[in-house]
């Protein structure tokens, strides 16, 4: 089913949006999911926080295109959840993530600076317009997706090692890049 | 900054970059490349690794530095184009010039910036050439289990070779050349051979449209009449007004060709022509053509000039060839 007419479904309050919108984007959502909190119950729990937060937000808004809109949606739950769920075991490939990031941005002398989330967004989002579309696809695959670099690689066309070659470059890059704007101290 | 906050921020990016991804297809040329390599991979081509570092990892180092660098991670060998990619777009066709006995080719890859050529041999033994251009955002990895690195020149270009300490591997030479191509040969070949293989890397549009000479001086009163194609040469005649004729013919790998000199009326003497040993046979009388010739040893071609001229005119019309 086209986007346009799942947005409709959701526009008409019709049940059959969410499970129009499940039947064309479960699978991503899942394992977008699935790659920041390695349950699948959790992640099923917060892909269905997810429809519901699309629910909510269709009407008034028409996102354009849906599947990111989604996708937005999914992350975010899943990160609070992760967050909240103390107990569980850090194995997920967002945690394998995250530890790749932490010794990238962590300075040394741990100096921390406070920036307003979206301000460091927009910089994140100049940094991305540096990279080839191609490196900005394997970012975003790795530390938005939580891809692994299998994944990566299959999905780019690149060999395993070129991926996790690349992501070491451009973590570099960021470092310096972030260095540059002194949010790394 | 703790990655948690660089991750709700990432969370908070446009979603048009999360759209790219969720909609990136990859070049179908690197496709192909990836199913020619599980090809080579089930043939049971070894790659080959290092763990030497041959360009400093500083930063600014690299980012002042264009062409082809060789980088190590972790325990790879990366060798990658770094800076513009070459703009020129005219095709460049190498192929090694000599090959040990038994091999021929059975694979051609083409992507259009890439180039691999596989040759095999009666054992099944697989001899890989591949080249590259100054291509961006390609990275070559070497495998160095059971290799031993060693540094080298091909044809006065650094190069890294790879020799195998075990029959199942191939070994490898890698190296770049000033226009930014880079060359990978990988076979199960000794040393020498591998080198040899490598320098006899030429560029077959070269050798398969050999270049057009010309005589940049000619005597005054002559014009071109007629241009004669044959035997993978060129013959050019002039004549001037009273209907003397000069004869210049280039040919290229003259190995395949035979001149047959009528030296009667002639003195012959041995002369150099642009740096190149020269046979004159000197006219003596007014009925009889001089002729020089002589081998351009560098581009293997055979060059020809007869004509009704001073030995000083005749020596000077050959000087003058160029293309």
């Amino acid at each position: 089913m086209e986007d346009e007419k799942i947005i409709d479904l959701f526009f008409a309050r019709s049940e059959s949006a969410i499970s129009a919108l499940d039947a064309k984007y479960g699978k991503v959502c899942h394992k977008i999911s699935y790659n920041i909190l390695n349950n699948r119950l959790d992640a099923e729990e917060c892909v269905s926080d997810a429809y519901l937060g699309t629910w909510n937000a269709i009407p008034p808004q028409r996102p354009n295109p849906l599947l990111a809109f989604v996708c937005v949606l999914v992350r975010r739950y899943s990160i609070m959840r992760h967050r909240a769920n103390t107990a569980m075991k850090r194995n997920s490939s967002y945690d394998i993530v995250i530890s790749e990031l932490e010794h990238c941005l962590k300075h040394p002398d741990d100096v921390e600076k406070s920036m307003e989330t979206k301000t460091l967004a927009r910089m994140i989002e100049e940094f991305l317009d540096t990279l080839t579309k191609e490196n900005r696809v394997i970012f975003m695959s790795r530390y938005w997706f939580s891809d692994s670099n299998k994944e990566i690689a299959a999905r780019t066309g690149l060999t395993e090692n070129n991926v996790a070659v690349r992501l070491n470059r451009i973590r570099k890059q960021l470092r310096e890049y972030l260095a540059e704007r002194e949010v790394l101290v | 900054m703790s990655a948690q906050v660089f991750m709700d921020a990432l969370g908070e990016v446009n979603v048009k970059y999360v759209e790219e991804v969720l909609t990136y297809q990859c070049p179908a040329k690197r496709g192909q490349s990836r199913a020619w390599l599980k090809g080579c991979v089930a043939a049971g081509l070894a790659l080959f690794l290092s763990a030497s570092i041959v360009l400093a990892t500083n930063t600014q180092a690299r980012a002042a530095f264009i062409g082809w660098i060789k980088e190590t991670y972790e325990t790879l060998f990366v060798y990658r184009f770094e800076g513009d990619a070459n703009s020129s777009t005219e095709p460049v066709v190498y192929r090694p010039t000599w090959l040990p006995d038994g091999y021929s080719e059975f694979l051609v890859n083409d992507t259009g910036t890439s180039t691999m050529v596989a040759y095999t041999n009666e054992a099944g033994k697989i001899l890989r050439f591949r080249y590259i251009r100054s291509s961006d955002e390609t990275d070559w990895f070497a495998d160095t289990t059971n290799v031993t690195i060693k540094r080298t020149r091909v044809n006065g270009n650094e190069a890294e070779l790879f020799l195998s300490t075990d029959a199942d591997t191939a070994s490898g030479i890698m190296w770049s050349t000033k226009d930014d191509t880079a060359f990978l040969i990988s076979a199960f070949l000794d040393e020498g051979d591998l080198i040899r293989v490598a320098e006899s890397v030429a560029n077959q549009q070269v050798l398969d449209e050999p270049k057009e000479y010309e005589l940049a001086w000619i005597p005054e009163g002559y014009s071109e009449f007629k241009t004669i194609e044959q035997d993978g040469g060129l013959t050019v005649l002039y004549k001037n007004e009273v209907g003397k004729r000069l004869r210049f013919s280039s040919i290229h790998n003259p190995n395949t060709i035979e001149w047959y000199i009528d030296t009667a009326n002639t003195i012959q003497s041995e002369v150099q022509i642009n740096g190149f040993p020269a046979d004159l046979f000197t006219a003596t009388d007014d009925e009889t053509a001089s002729i020089v010739m002589w081998i351009d040893s560098n581009e293997n071609v055979a060059f020809y000039v007869s004509a009704f001229l001073s030995e000083e005119d005749l020596m000077r019309a050959a000087e003058s060839v160029y293309n």
